[in-house]
């Protein structure tokens, strides 16, 4: 039940995209995103796709991987393109039946809707996949620094974050251990109407719960123990480096998405 | 009326830098009334075993047959699967939901659907076999000690009174008492209620009590199989699984060694090979030697 989810999954193989500076990885994929919005033809998107499928080139990825980040989404997508193909006219009518009509306009709105989500889904996933949780928070942390003068908690939250994604794991085996427990004590999760299929719920999350406060209660003792104190004056066991390829990065991006502003403006 | 496992194989994670070989080719048959301890090093495979004997895991090759019913079929009759069966996790208090140990006893068994005396006849037999006071009943699970609590948490899985008993580390974390009222529990259950039970465990010293018949898996392969005393002649080839002959078979192997004139007695558990060590010393009896009473 619990393994499909790949939020935040690491996938540690060796590769370019991998050894970037995670900095380099989050602006990039701030940046593409906003490209993404702004691109409105669909010649744009396509040097968005391609640039997308570098990227995928580089990191060093079986596809499975990244058609399983795909995969709970896939009824959106196609939601989104078989909304826009109805609601959207203009064009040349292909298919009238009583008062619904698909014109091309409407097709080609739809394709480019979904190829943004694909896309977007895609990138962001690329960014957690090569990117370890530590690195990813790491990098979080340093960038939101900048926001530090305005009394903006950078290293508060990026320990909320890194927790957080460090129990992600723990967190769904444990469920998942509970859940396979409780169907041999006889709950049946897939039987009976949606309240009796929320009750049957109840024996997993009550334990599940009481678990994760165990676990941060837990936690707390141990960091105490290790006198952490919050940001202040701590060191790094890594400390990030911006490298050359990491420029050549940012500038290809930024490339991409100045491209995408002109061709915004020019049309 | 036996648990055939033919020539079980799991892959976890296929195709993909996560993937495991969790079983390989694991074969054995149990018989109700037995207990058997599968015994390996931690990522032998042991749980997932259990899991996939249990119904819950579906092996990528092989089968399970359970009193003649084939696992993981379209036709496997499921309600006769949890009936015959009882799995009892790591830690099974970390499952506690319910208010009092009353209700957590009962769930499974309302879920079978069991009538109300039937109920209270199987959770007060449970709690008097793991020594568990009836006065405890209406507390809640959150409120016993730790030794309560695992020895409640394994009181839920018994009282369905399954066939197939199987429990994944049920000793773990326990002080010698409470290890020892679990271990009394369990050859009890086994005889009084002729079930198979399986007991994993990585401790070799705390099995050789109960069990009477060892399986040892090392990297998801079954290495030996056998009675506790044929397995712990071999110490080479559990040294290559690394664990460890328990200490008093060790002493016996090393006074055999040594020239004793040791029967070939079968020793089965710690506490034969501990009297046999003991008549030994008394027979002795070495002016100046230390009593071992």
């Amino acid at each position: 039940m619990l393994r499909g989810i790949a939020i935040g999954q690491h996938y540690p193989v060796q590769s370019l995209l991998h050894s970037l500076d995670p900095r380099t990885k989050i602006v990039a994929t701030l940046l593409y995103m906003f490209a993404v919005f702004l691109a409105a033809d669909y010649r744009m998107l396509l040097v968005l796709g391609i640039y997308s499928l570098l990227a995928v080139n580089l990191a060093n990825l079986p596809w499975r991987i990244l058609w399983a980040g795909l995969r709970p989404l896939r009824w959106i997508i196609c939601f989104t393109l078989i909304i826009h193909s109805l609601i959207t006219p203009g064009g040349a009518m292909l298919w009238n039946w009583w008062r619904i009509a698909v014109y091309s306009e409407g097709i080609l709105r739809g394709i480019l809707m979904s190829s943004r989500l694909i896309l977007l889904i895609l990138t962001t996933s690329l960014l957690t996949l090569t990117t370890s949780p530590i690195a990813l928070t790491d990098g979080l942390e340093r960038l939101l620094s900048i926001f530090k003068p305005l009394g903006f908690p950078a290293h508060e939250v990026a320990m909320m974050l890194t927790i957080a994604l460090r129990f992600i794991p723990t967190l769904s085996e444990e469920g998942e251990k509970i859940f396979k427990a409780q169907t041999v004590r006889g709950v049946e999760f897939d039987r009976g109407n949606l309240l009796q299929r929320l009750q049957s719920l109840i024996p997993v999350l009550v334990p599940l719960f009481i678990g994760a406060l165990r676990r941060a209660e837990d936690l707390a003792i141990a960091m105490e123990a290790r006198c952490y104190r919050g940001g202040q004056g701590r060191g790094r066991f890594r400390e990030l480096t911006f490298n050359l390829r990491d420029g050549v990065a940012l500038t290809l991006t930024l490339g991409v998405l100045a491209l995408t502003l002109i061709a915004k403006t020019l049309s | 009326m036996t648990l055939d496992v033919h020539d079980l194989s799991l892959t976890l994670n296929p195709d993909t830098i996560f993937t495991t070989q969790a079983l390989r080719k694991v074969s054995f048959v149990l018989v109700r009334g037995e207990v058997t301890a599968v015994v390996g090093h931690t990522g032998s495979g042991k749980s997932t075993l259990l899991q996939v004997m249990a119904g819950l895991q579906v092996p990528t090759e092989g089968e399970v047959i359970l009193d003649g019913m084939r696992l993981y079929e379209r036709e496997t009759d499921i309600p006769r699967l949890r009936r015959l069966t009882g799995l009892s996790f790591q830690y099974p208090e970390h499952q506690f939901f319910e208010e009092t140990v009353e209700k957590e006893l009962a769930f499974g068994l309302l879920r079978r659907g069991e009538s109300p005396e039937e109920i209270i006849r199987h959770s007060s037999e449970m709690m008097a076999l793991f020594g568990l006071d009836s006065s405890l009943m209406q507390r809640s699970p959150f409120e016993l000690s730790g030794g309560q609590m695992r020895r409640l948490g394994l009181a839920i899985t018994f009282a369905l009174k399954p066939a197939y008993l199987l429990l994944d580390e049920p000793l773990a974390g326990l002080d010698p008492s409470g290890k020892r009222d679990v271990l009394a529990a369990i050859s009890v259950y086994a005889k009084q209620y002729q079930a198979a039970v399986v007991l994993v465990s990585h401790n070799m010293d705390d099995i050789a009590e109960v069990a009477d018949r060892l399986i040892v898996l090392s990297q998801g392969e079954v290495l030996l199989d056998g009675p506790p005393y044929a397995v712990f002649s071999e110490e080479s080839k559990l040294a290559t699984a690394g664990l460890e002959v328990p200490q008093v078979f060790r002493l016996i192997a090393e006074l055999r060694r040594r020239g004793m004139p040791l029967q070939d007695g079968y020793i089965n558990s710690n506490r034969q090979a501990y009297h046999l060590v003991r008549e030994l010393l008394l027979k002795a009896k070495a002016p100046g030697s230390c009593d071992p009473t």
